[in-house]
């Protein structure tokens, strides 16, 4: 492998980290997003409230 | 009266003198169910966050077009400014941790809890990262990917503290116990990074001693500082994004355990 295959590399996989981070918060603010929606609407998870 | 407020920021329980729940988010919840479930609610990243991307990715593409290639790495120096603020960024989340898990325990609010449990997912995430980056950068320069260097075993070790954190309160089922453990380990764990900052002072071994503004050449300090600037904006703002869902996933916790009390 060249030095830049390397360098390359580590600045790919920064960006993997991070954007995959992302997917992951966004994932997760959704999925409690629609629970809490569920529950203030109707006091249990999963009757109702869905967007 | 210990204040613990739970829920999204709109709305939350108290728990009373006796320790009961007493519901306040129906006078403090202007956000209805639909605004809730809509529009910038659910998005992972605002325009601010986008914004910040962009700042880090204009930061390093300015740091590799402006730095010479170094006299023993050659250009593989590049890697400095994903690997160095990556970890710096982390230990300044390691200190946020240390700091609002004393908060929590002299306090008992709820917030500094997830403050907390916010920074040390983000600062495992870059302590992972920087390990990983670390050893790309170890290959090409020293021939091994990973080699016990007091400098890298104690920084893997501050990665397992962290994660064991997580795995700590992911197994805890009651928040005020899940609380508490997690701020007495997040404080413990801390005492580890002095140890891995110091480490390559103490024991001079394969690890170069901390790359910072004052002991890299001048051509390199600027893409170090604007790096280092973006990483921890991003950090920042990850925890205040991750603490924002954290917050509704107490609250959730929260109303499902008043249900189950109702008997609903």
């Amino acid at each position: 492998m060249t030095e830049w295959s390397y360098i390359l590399a580590a600045y790919a996989l920064t960006w993997i980290v991070l954007v995959g981070y992302v997917v992951h918060l966004g994932r997760r603010r959704r999925k409690v997003v629609r629970l809490v929606a569920a529950l203030r609407s109707d006091g249990q998870p999963g009757a109702g409230g869905e967007p | 009266m210990t204040e613990t407020v739970t829920g999204s920021g709109s709305g939350g329980v108290v728990a009373g003198s006796e320790g009961a729940p007493v519901d306040t988010r129906e006078e403090r919840a202007p956000a209805d169910v639909a605004q809730l479930t809509r529009g910038k609610a659910i998005r992972a990243l605002t325009p601010v966050g986008w914004l910040l991307l962009g700042l880090l990715l204009a930061a390093q593409l300015v740091a590799v077009w402006i730095s010479p290639p170094d006299r023993d790495m050659g250009h593989l120096q590049k890697i400095m400014y994903v690997h160095v603020p990556a970890l710096w960024t982390a230990f300044v989340l390691f200190f946020v941790v240390f700091v609002a898990s004393l908060m929590y325990l002299w306090r008992r609010a709820d917030r500094y809890d997830l403050v907390a449990a916010s920074a040390a997912e983000v600062a495992v995430v870059l302590t992972g990262l920087g390990l990983v980056l670390g050893s790309i950068w170890g290959k090409p320069t020293w021939g091994v990917w990973w080699t016990w260097d007091p400098r890298l075993t104690t920084t893997a070790i501050l990665f397992l503290l962290y994660a064991g954190y997580l795995a700590l309160r992911s197994f805890t089922e009651d928040p005020e116990r899940r609380a508490r453990w997690s701020a007495a380990v997040g404080i413990l764990a801390f005492l580890n990074v002095p140890i891995v900052y110091l480490s390559v002072r103490w024991w001079r071994t394969l690890h170069q001693v901390q790359s910072s503004p004052s002991t890299v050449d001048d051509p390199y300090v600027l893409g170090l500082r604007l790096n280092a600037i973006a990483f921890l904006l991003l950090g920042a703002y990850f925890v205040v994004r991750r603490y924002q869902t954290a917050r509704l996933e107490r609250e959730a916790e929260a109303r499902v355990q008043e249900a189950s009390l109702r008997g609903i």
